[in-house]
């Protein structure tokens, strides 16, 4: 048997190679310059760039006499019916095949639901059998739409023009069919893209798309096109971030680089959409506090570096922030959520003397290069990476590169849990331990699960309460939840295994649950796991197994500190929504998104946070958990 | 008096076409054994013989096929017929629907000439473009029902252009993106080539990536071959028609083209020559 001078060490090591652990994996996910590789096209068949594009100054030129069209049409923005039968008589005056599409803009189908209407076209490719399709997709009703200078295409305008084009002039080398889709901003237009496509895909039983229902194709790819009406275009703003972080594949976007490229936008005019607003501001004080930290200790040219990182550590870190938040960050998320490949683009104005001008003709040539090389697509893509992570248009970390942070983050903490448990008795110390995170984990998956039941109630009773009002009543629930589990049944479980040392061995079982979460679904969501691994493994590193009353009340404070409800109040602060809305906000993001805020919070880190507040007051016997 | 004379003159005439008979049947004899012999004679050649393969498919490898016609209107318009002439042709690129010019199949950007029209004559197309069939070919075992165009019907003084193009790597060519063929099947091909006396002289062409290796393991006698490309060393396509998308035509059938453009039916250019022009290129 060791002695306790030993074992004291072994465990001061285990704790000091757990921070080196972290500090290095977080500081490589710091540094991506040294290793991420360059972007290239893995699919042959692509070809992308090598056929010169013909959308010229005329086609541009009916893309803005659309958008001046759509605003002097004189129909209000409600009127969802009107204004579809504008573009459609607008289509059909320039001779293409297309057709209205209704939906009801309320989803439970109640008596007062309005319709709502999207506008499709196809053309088809003459010399294919229609077996596969490209879709391109804008939206109408936009307020930006509304006050376009004279001169310039908004997103509906430039798509059809742009179908008009490949009516035109592309059907000599089309092997899909083109399907322009126009969804109303008004009434939703992520929700109206959403019935539109469900119903192409066959998934309505009684809304059959007219025109496609007995021909239409696999959609191969899809192109959301974002367009701000402007005189100027300096770079395009490319998203590719879908529900829970789920990305196109990669050669979608490598196609339409290379595509710009030969158009003459290189690098960092390609960009990825940016970080949010809000975080911009947090990041800069974070960098500049570490850099002026280790002012003293660093040589001059990594103080540099920390100063003033390249702009790849921003736009990883922008991508990442993006994933983790789960929320598409355009209509490409519609398409995504049916594993089909989809980006959206958007234009950039030019920010100063220093950027590029380029031809306003150069968007719609950059969308016929991108179609053009999907043309030549033999099968879905299947080449490159479904799983990676940007630091910029020409950089990208694949799966293998960027998993080996995170391991090391969790390195330290899975280490002690395995060592402890692979030296454990099996015996009633171990029983009441796993008892105990047992019954806080229950109350976790409750609290996961009560929202459901409530609004079933609330419509049932006919409250029709929204969802902010159930939320509220959630987490009244939850609190009474959290309070009759600690002053009831924990004692029952105290009592109901006798003799049992509370502490030994909880605190391994506590961070089991939470671990085995954040490392089975970083694959789903790498980038959401990253960051709650960042407050995770200091928390379970620092907090528990407190000796005496300083220290408890040190890791006591720790605790109240990273608790969720001042996450909730610290998130609320940043974001600037009151904290109510804020929990709202996270739950019907998980009903659209299956993003992970909300099932992390209650599955993992509530239970955490409560069976940590337990062994923080647990009265612990001489051996160290 | 007469009958005797008349008798011996008759002897005579019989002797002397015995004599003339025997003479003749040892010269026919001779002029059709002397094919026979593995010399480097420069008689016994009575026919030419060309087999043109193109092994990969799909639009992106436009050129491949490209290639292969472009050698194939040299090859007629300088005197082998169709007949014995066997092209092997992996996909149809002509009527793909990725082809602006339908119907039509060019290997420059100036689309003067179309390779594909009504003139021309593909035995082997699309999915019959396999190993197993272009080594049937070669060594000529085919089904009892194989129609005669689709076989080499060459024997000893037959003077064969064997043609590849696809892409390949270090000793083998890839087929239809599912197979290959390596240089020990082929060198075994020419083999038994060699030993059913299939052919006088093999002229063997290959526009592939490390072409050369291709027939690094050759034993036959009287085989020629000159590959685009040495062991690791790729071969590039010539230039991309940006009209059509893809690239039209390889560097090393484009200069060997040009080099043929020049060449008439009759003329006295040997091979050497050629490979000085394309050591001027290189």
């Amino acid at each position: 048997m060791a002695t306790n001078a030993s074992r004291r060490r072994k465990a001061l090591f285990l704790d000091a190679l757990s921070f080196l652990l972290f500090i290095a994996g977080v500081v490589a996910m710091c540094c991506p310059n040294f290793w991420a590789r360059r972007t290239y096209v893995s699919e042959n068949a692509l070809l992308p760039g090598s056929a010169e594009h013909k959308f010229n100054s005329q086609d541009y030129y009916l893309a803005t006499q659309i958008t001046h069209q759509w605003i002097v049409r004189g129909i209000p923005p409600s009127d969802s019916y009107s204004n579809a039968k504008f573009l459609l008589e607008k289509m059909e005056s320039l001779g293409l095949e297309s057709y209205l599409h209704s939906y009801s803009k309320d989803s439970t189908n109640s008596i007062n639901s309005t319709e709502s209407y999207n506008v499709y076209s196809v053309v088809r490719a003459p010399k294919s059998s229609g077996t596969e399709s490209i879709v391109i997709a804008a939206t109408f009703n936009r307020e930006e739409d509304a006050n376009a200078p004279i001169g310039t295409s908004s997103s509906l305008g430039l798509a059809i023009a742009l179908q008009k084009y490949f009516q035109k002039n592309a059907q000599k080398w089309m092997a899909k069919d083109i399907v322009i889709v126009l969804a109303d901003e008004h009434s939703g237009s992520e929700y109206g893209l959403k019935k539109w496509l469900e119903s192409y895909l066959g998934l309505n039983e009684g809304n059959q798309l007219k025109g496609l229902s007995s021909r239409h194709g696999l959609i191969q790819a899809a192109i959301v096109l974002d367009i701000i009406p402007s005189n100027h275009i300096s770079g395009f703003y490319v998203s590719l971030v879908g529900a829970n972080g789920h990305l196109p594949n990669l050669d979608l976007f490598n196609t339409f680089n290379q595509v710009c490229n030969q158009e003459g936008y290189y690098d960092e005019e390609l960009e990825l959409t940016e970080m949010p607003k809000e975080m911009k501001g947090y990041f800069e004080d974070a960098k500049n506090g570490l850099a002026n930290l280790l002012k003293d200790f660093v040589p001059p040219q990594i103080f540099e570096s920390i100063r003033n990182p390249p702009s790849e550590v921003f736009g990883l870190f922008g991508f990442m922030m993006n994933q983790a938040v789960g929320v598409p960050t355009g209509n490409h998320g519609v398409f995504n959520m049916y594993h089909l490949d989809a980006m959206t683009i958007r234009n950039r104005d030019p920010k100063g003397v220093w950027n590029r001008k380029h031809p306003v003709v150069s968007i719609g040539k950059v969308v016929e290069g991108t179609v053009r090389s999907l043309n030549n697509l033999l099968e879905k893509l299947h080449q490159s990476f479904y799983y990676y992570l940007l630091p910029s248009s020409s950089r990208y970390l694949a799966i293998g590169d960027y998993m080996i942070p995170l391991g090391l983050m969790l390195a330290g903490t899975a280490l002690k849990i395995v060592l402890i448990l692979i030296s454990l008795n099996h015996d009633r110390h171990a029983a009441h331990s796993i008892a105990l995170v047992s019954v806080y984990q229950l109350l976790g998956m409750f609290i996961f699960l009560l929202p459901f039941p409530l609004e079933n109630l609330s419509n049932r009773l006919g409250f029709d309460f929204d969802d902010r009002q159930t939320i509220s009543i959630w987490l009244a629930s939850s609190l009474l939840l959290v309070l009759l589990t600690k002053l009831l049944v924990v004692p029952q479980i105290r009592r109901a295994i006798p003799r049992a040392e509370p502490g030994r061995n909880f605190g391994t079982f506590l961070r089991i649950p939470v671990i085995i979460f954040l490392a089975a679904s970083s694959l789903l969501n790498y980038s959401f796991v990253f960051f709650a691994s960042l407050v995770v493994v200091p928390l379970c590193a620092t907090v528990g197994g407190a000796n005496n009353k300083v220290t408890r009340l040190i890791q006591f404070s720790i605790l109240m500190v990273a608790s969720p409800i001042s996450l909730v109040l610290l998130f609320s602060s940043i974001t600037s929504l009151d904290p109510i809305e804020l929990l709202t906000r996270i739950f019907v993001q998980f009903k659209q998104y299956s993003n992970l805020t909300f099932p992390f919070l209650c599955l993992a880190y509530i239970p955490l946070t409560l069976t940590l507040a337990e062994s923080v007051f647990m009265n612990k016997t001489n051996k160290k958990h | 008096m007469g009958g005797k004379s008349f008798g011996i003159l008759i002897c005579l005439f019989i002797i002397s076409i015995i004599i003339v008979v025997c003479e003749g049947n040892e010269k026919v004899e001779s002029f059709f054994s002397r094919g026979d012999s593995a010399a480097k004679a420069a008689d016994g050649h009575t026919n030419n013989w060309a087999v043109l393969v193109c092994s990969s498919r799909f639009w992106f490898n436009y050129r491949h096929i490209a290639n292969v016609l472009g050698i194939y209107r040299t090859v007629k318009r300088l005197g082998i017929p169709d007949s014995q002439i066997i092209m092997m042709l992996a996909d149809d690129m002509a009527c793909n629907a990725r082809n602006s010019w339908a119907g039509q199949i060019f290997n420059n950007e100036n689309h003067k000439l179309n390779l594909y029209g009504e003139n021309i004559e593909v035995d082997y197309r699309g999915y019959e473009v396999n190993v197993e069939n272009f080594l049937r070919v070669l060594t000529g075992r085919h089904d009892k029902d194989t129609p005669r165009s689709k076989r080499l019907l060459s024997d000893a003084n037959s003077n064969i252009l064997v043609y590849m193009t696809g892409h390949g790597g270090d000793q083998f060519l890839k087929f239809q993106d599912v197979e290959e063929v390596s240089s020990h099947d082929l060198a075994d091909a020419f083999e038994q080539m060699h030993s059913k006396r299939r052919y006088r002289e093999i002229f063997f062409m290959v526009d592939t990536c490390q072409a050369n290796t291709l027939y690094k393991q050759f034993h036959s006698p009287n085989i020629l071959a000159i590959g685009s490309s040495r062991y690791k060393e790729n071969s590039y396509s010539h230039h991309t028609d940006i009209a059509l998308g893809v690239s039209v035509i390889d560097r090393f059938t484009h200069h060997t083209l040009e080099y043929f453009e020049k060449v008439q039916p009759h003329s006295n250019l040997t091979l050497e020559q050629l490979v000085w022009f394309r050591k001027e290129i290189v």
